[in-house]
């Protein structure tokens, strides 16, 4: 399946999409002697919401963490944004300031306090004032649904209100795309719904978003486009109807029969 | 009131309504003579303990001979420091009263059972050590602690307590800076006359306070030195880790005592000989024993802080890093705002270890006929009129030493509340 086709199926929203803002060709990885990605080509258009699937070690975390380098990619090109991530720090610095990531095990700053963890890198990479760094994080958490929560310790909080301090966090950076790497495996069940309610509110706004996840009802409901992939490559992709009403390949077709 | 507190935490089955003789008497029972075998290791036991305490005592409080601590607290306290230049010490310990007030305030628990303690601890050594100037001294030291600890008294919980709390950080870091560095250094880089400081050759220096300059810049200098060992050997660039684990292992593999000879031996002699390059005498000076000292007892000490250091940094999980670049932070300010700050409050209870021992390590410097404190108290029953007086030397030192390291012990113990370590 071409990357045209996705481009002209028809959005389940109404907003437009944009601009390419993510550029793959080809791009292959590999840990030592195995091949996590085994040439990946797509692109991602402003406003637009990819949802990620597949089975476990099919490579869909590791693809999504080569688009803000915090796994290099060995061969192929990636560009964000008209911008090339290879080994220029200044390139990977810039580009990191513009993608947000959210992990799945929520990787808050455990020695700083919620408005701390937010205003870390507006006051150390943005080089903001103190006081406009704390208006922008009250927002923020405002955004989130915990403002009450800003002097707290990440410990202190339920890994639903860690998890939004996290969306938040990158949020506060202004990125223009924002990556999820399975941001709700790691939750309990009854704390899900907040934080996805989170990232819908998001989709919604416009945001450009990867998102790597086991949610099919956020896959269904929210996506622009869903991306099957196993054994390091994009096995199959499509509108969410397309995808689950009418898939073509046998892999996804087995896929889709053991986890619905 | 604490004794019966001790019970019921320790009884906890027993209904607080019981009168306390009935607690005693069950915790005695449950505690101390559940079986035939406890009874007797009981017996046994307070046999032993009360024949040691009234020895004890009856040696502190009847045998001893405390004159020669009496006599020689000068020796003591600063060895052969000349008394026309004690004001120096004096100002310093002023200055050191006036952070510490400052530091308890904005830091110190708001308990005040064990500051009691440590003070009851102290009054034996004023009782002994007091009168004419040093009394004076003393007290305005005490004075200044006091006025530094109540200046600070609303800061502690208003807006300002973070400020306040940089700038004194700031004020210890350039006091240390500005007081202990050039003292330690003076020998070797000032000319030794004139101007408005005469020249106290380190030989004279002695006593506590050259057990307290030794480890107060080793513990200073050793720390962020360790820290940089320890940054070196997690590096990716193959050259610099590979000089910091050769250093820390080959650090390591070398007993103090050795590295304190060939600090001083080696070194000086290689200095020594005048040599000049383009005309620059690069040699020739007379390199302060002090000096070498404490280059011995930093090198040493920072292997073992680097390595303590690395076992904190790999304890901060990968994805701690990740999380930071991922916002652009840089290397140098990940490592600073997110890792460092994480790894050293998991290892402070060892770190706090190697600060002690460092401490108690200074009295290895005999060995380059340094007078530190143990040293005098092994050169003081040695005079005439004091001669057999082992004991109370040793007796009277001990006291000093178990402050100190007490001190350092109780700090950290303090430390890790304030940072909350294993809450957060």
């Amino acid at each position: 399946m071409t990357d045209d086709t996705v481009i002209e199926a028809p959005s389940t929203k109404d907003h437009k999409l944009g601009n390419e803002i993510i550029v793959c060709r080809d791009v292959k990885k590999w840990f030592g002697d195995f091949q996590a990605l085994c040439g990946i080509s797509t692109t991602v258009r402003e406003r637009e919401v990819v949802v990620i699937i597949g089975p476990s070690g099919s490579g869909k975390s590791t693809f999504l963490r080569t688009l803000n380098r915090l796994e290099p990619h060995d061969e192929g090109t990636i560009i964000i944004d008209g911008v090339e991530l290879n080994n220029d720090l200044r390139n990977v610095e810039k580009i990191r300031s513009e993608v947000g990531i959210v992990f799945q095990q929520f990787n808050l700053f455990p020695h700083l306090t919620i408005e701390r963890n937010i205003s870390l890198a507006l006051t150390h990479v943005r080089h903001l004032k103190k006081s406009a760094a704390k208006e922008l994080v009250v927002s923020l958490l405002e955004r989130v649904g915990i403002p009450e929560q800003i002097d707290k310790y990440p410990a202190q909080l339920s890994g639903g209100q860690q998890q939004r301090v996290a969306i938040a966090r990158a949020l506060a950076m202004q990125p223009k795309i924002m990556l999820f790497d399975e941001p709700t495996s790691a939750l309990d069940p009854e704390m899900i719904k907040e934080v996805l309610d989170v990232m819908h509110e998001l989709a919604e706004s416009g945001m450009t978003m990867v998102v790597v996840t086991h949610e099919m009802g956020f896959a269904k409901g929210v996506a622009d486009r869903i991306m099957f992939m196993d054994e390091g490559l994009i096995v199959e992709q499509g509108t969410p109807a397309e995808f689950f009403e009418a898939p073509k390949e046998d892999r996804t077709k087995l896929f889709l029969s053991q986890i619905l | 009131m604490e004794v019966s507190q001790i019970m019921t935490a320790a009884s906890r089955p027993i209904a607080p309504s019981l009168p306390p003789h009935v607690v005693a008497y069950r915790w005695t029972r449950a505690n101390l003579f559940s079986s035939p075998g406890n009874a007797v290791l009981t017996f046994v036991t307070v046999v032993i303990l009360g024949f040691a305490a009234y020895q004890g005592s009856s040696f502190v409080f009847a045998t001893a001979e405390w004159e020669i601590v009496e006599t020689n607290r000068g020796l003591f306290f600063t060895g052969r420091f000349p008394r026309d230049e004690f004001w120096r010490i004096w100002i310093a310990l002023h200055g050191i009263a006036a952070l510490s007030g400052l530091s308890w305030r904005l830091w110190g628990s708001l308990n005040l059972r064990l500051p009691l303690i440590f003070a009851a601890a102290c009054v034996p050594l004023y009782i002994l050590m007091l009168e004419g100037w040093p009394l004076l001294w003393t007290s305005t030291c005490i004075a200044t602690f006091g006025a530094a600890y109540f200046a600070a008294w609303p800061i502690r919980f208003s807006r300002f307590s973070e400020t306040a709390r940089n700038v004194t950080v700031g004020l210890w870091i350039l006091g240390f800076a500005a007081a202990m560095l050039p003292t330690a250094l003076y020998p070797s880089f000032l000319p030794g006359q004139g101007g408005l400081f005469s020249h106290v050759p380190d030989r004279q220096w002695g006593g506590l306070f050259l057990t307290m300059v030794l480890a107060g810049v080793g513990i200073g200098v050793a720390f962020p030195l360790g820290i940089l060992l320890a940054v070196g050997r997690a590096s990716t660039f193959p050259v610099i880790r590979i000089f910091c684990v050769a250093y820390i292992e080959l650090i390591r593999a070398v007993t103090l005592v050795t590295i304190l000879f060939m600090s001083f031996f080696i070194l000086r002699l290689a200095v020594r000989h005048e040599t000049s390059v383009l005309g620059i005498p690069i040699t020739g000076y007379e390199v302060s024993v002090v000096f070498m000292a404490m280059l011995g007892l930093i090198l040493f000490s920072a292997a073992y802080i680097a390595e303590i250091v690395r076992g904190g940094l790999q304890a901060v999980p990968r994805g701690q890093v990740e999380a930071g670049q991922a916002l652009g932070l840089g290397g140098v300010q990940v490592l600073a705002l997110i890792v460092l700050p994480q790894a050293l409050r998991a290892v402070i209870p060892a770190l706090v270890s190697q600060f002690i021992s460092l401490f108690k390590d200074t009295s290895l410097v005999f060995i380059l006929a340094l007078t530190d404190l143990l040293a005098i108290a092994r050169i003081a029953p040695a005079q005439p009129g004091f001669i057999g007086d082992h004991a109370e030397a040793l007796i009277f030192v001990a006291l000093i030493y178990w402050v100190v390291a007490f001190s350092m012990s109780r700090a950290s113990q303090q430390l890790e509340r304030n940072l909350g370590v294993g809450e957060r």
